[in-house]
């Protein structure tokens, strides 16, 4: 009788223990810890392939493959570096705002006066300047076509903004769409991207480049 | 109480065993580009390539997907792309071309294609403008017109969705335009990204291919 008294008072514990282990045992599973196909242990953005090859993956889930700022041009050491390379003195971001620079970039071009400047930060944004930009970008044709670009001012010139966001396309499935500010002064077009960040990050980092 | 302690372990058990352990796709891709021989990449007006479009690829229940494309992108959240697509449950690969404009995506459906052969995939701008078109098989598909961008940097990929989908790319005849008419072969077929654990890209120069398999 004791016993079975000792078991009706525990049974809710018995039960909410269970289905917590049985929940950690799911998450274990979901993850990968359970039934990974990795070979080995790598951190959670590499994968380790049959052969050796330990890659990284994207910074994100989407199948769309972005291809990396490396593609379109050559590293350099440091933002003067790149400055001494192209064919106009740049508006560039204050570090205090933006951060130091983790990558920067010459990017190549058809012509000399092209030669634009990539700089990625730590956290995934990057500046793209473009210099003698052709054609000219048309924002107003723009937002008209891109429904959540909107038109803002960036220190008195014409640009646009969107805050980040997601897209479901046929052939992709869904896709991530980054938060981007961009502006057209003297000629030079400015783009600032980041996935999964918004405009109260990119917009200051855009007005500091002045 | 005991009934009720059976109850949850039992609805437990099942929820692990319906729920799919891919719950939340995880993307596999791997993407060739062409180099110079100093080094850099190569930019240009276009790019081509024959494709072998798979007539049965492995894809998972319920939505695995295997795609193969050709890209010209411009500095990173700016491209045109060129494809198939196959999807489970499909009866034919997809064609398909995308735009992505200031990092946002448009869209086409180019409609089935043939399957277990080859097909012709080529992006490229009209010359002298900022219009960008995609074909297949030498036809016309579509144009993006006022895309506001006249040159870029070609690549190919494959991806898909599972690691249990099928990821096999066989691209051949690889070739860029260089200025306004004249198409050339790739320079050097190189390696570019890659977060597929079961596939990798094997560059052949010498013979213009990439060709995307285990490995």
């Amino acid at each position: 009788m004791e016993r079975m008294n000792l078991r009706k008072r525990y049974s809710p514990l018995i039960a909410i223990t269970s289905l917590l282990a049985v929940g950690m045992l799911v998450f274990t599973i979901q993850t990968g810890g359970i039934l990974s196909t990795a070979v080995g242990k790598s951190p959670a953005n590499q994968v380790q392939k049959k052969n050796g090859t330990v890659v990284t993956k994207q910074n994100n889930d989407a199948k769309f493959i972005k291809p990396p700022m490396s593609l379109f041009g050559q590293q350099v050491q440091t933002l003067n570096d790149a400055v001494s390379q192209i064919s106009v003195v740049p508006k560039l971001p204050n570090p205090a705002v933006a951060g130091n620079p983790k990558e920067v970039y010459v990017l190549d071009a058809p012509t000399p006066e092209q030669k634009g400047i990539g700089i990625l930060y730590e956290n995934g944004i990057q500046i793209w300047i473009i210099p003698n930009k052709q054609p000219a970008p048309n924002y107003d044709a723009t937002v008209r076509i891109e429904p959540n670009l909107r038109l803002v001012d960036v220190n008195d010139a014409k640009g646009i903004a969107r805050e980040p966001g997601t897209q479901t396309l046929m052939s992709h499935g869904e896709v991530p769409i980054p938060g981007v500010v961009a502006w057209f002064e003297n000629g030079t077009e400015y783009e600032i991207y980041g996935d999964n960040i918004g405009l109260n990050v990119l917009m200051p980092i855009a007005r500091s480049m002045h | 109480m005991r009934n009720l302690y059976w109850r949850i372990l039992a609805l437990s058990l099942l929820i692990m065993i319906v729920l799919p352990t891919n719950a939340f796709a995880l993307a596999y891709g791997v993407t060739g580009k062409s180099t110079n021989t100093g080094g850099g990449n190569t930019y240009g007006y276009g790019c081509y390539s024959y494709n072998y479009v798979m007539s049965n690829p492995t894809l998972q229940s319920p939505d695995g997907e295997h795609v193969n494309s050709v890209y010209v992108n411009y500095l990173g959240n700016t491209g045109v792309e060129c494809g198939w697509y196959r999807r489970y449950g499909q009866s034919n690969p997809q064609g398909f071309t995308v735009w992505m404009n200031y990092g946002a995506y448009h869209e086409v459906a180019l409609g089935a294609m043939a399957a277990g052969q080859n097909a012709g995939l080529k992006v490229e701008s009209v010359a002298g403008t900022d219009e960008w078109r995609a074909y297949i098989n030498g036809a016309f598909m579509y144009e993006w017109a006022n895309a506001g961008w006249t040159y870029g940097w070609p690549r190919v990929g494959s991806e898909r969705k599972y690691t249990g989908d099928s990821n096999y790319g066989d691209f051949k005849e690889l070739q860029f335009r260089e200025g306004n008419v004249t198409w050339k072969y790739w320079n050097n077929v190189t390696a570019e990204s890659d977060n597929d654990p079961g596939y990798r890209i094997y560059p052949d120069t010498a013979n213009h291919k990439a060709l995307v398999d285990n490995g």
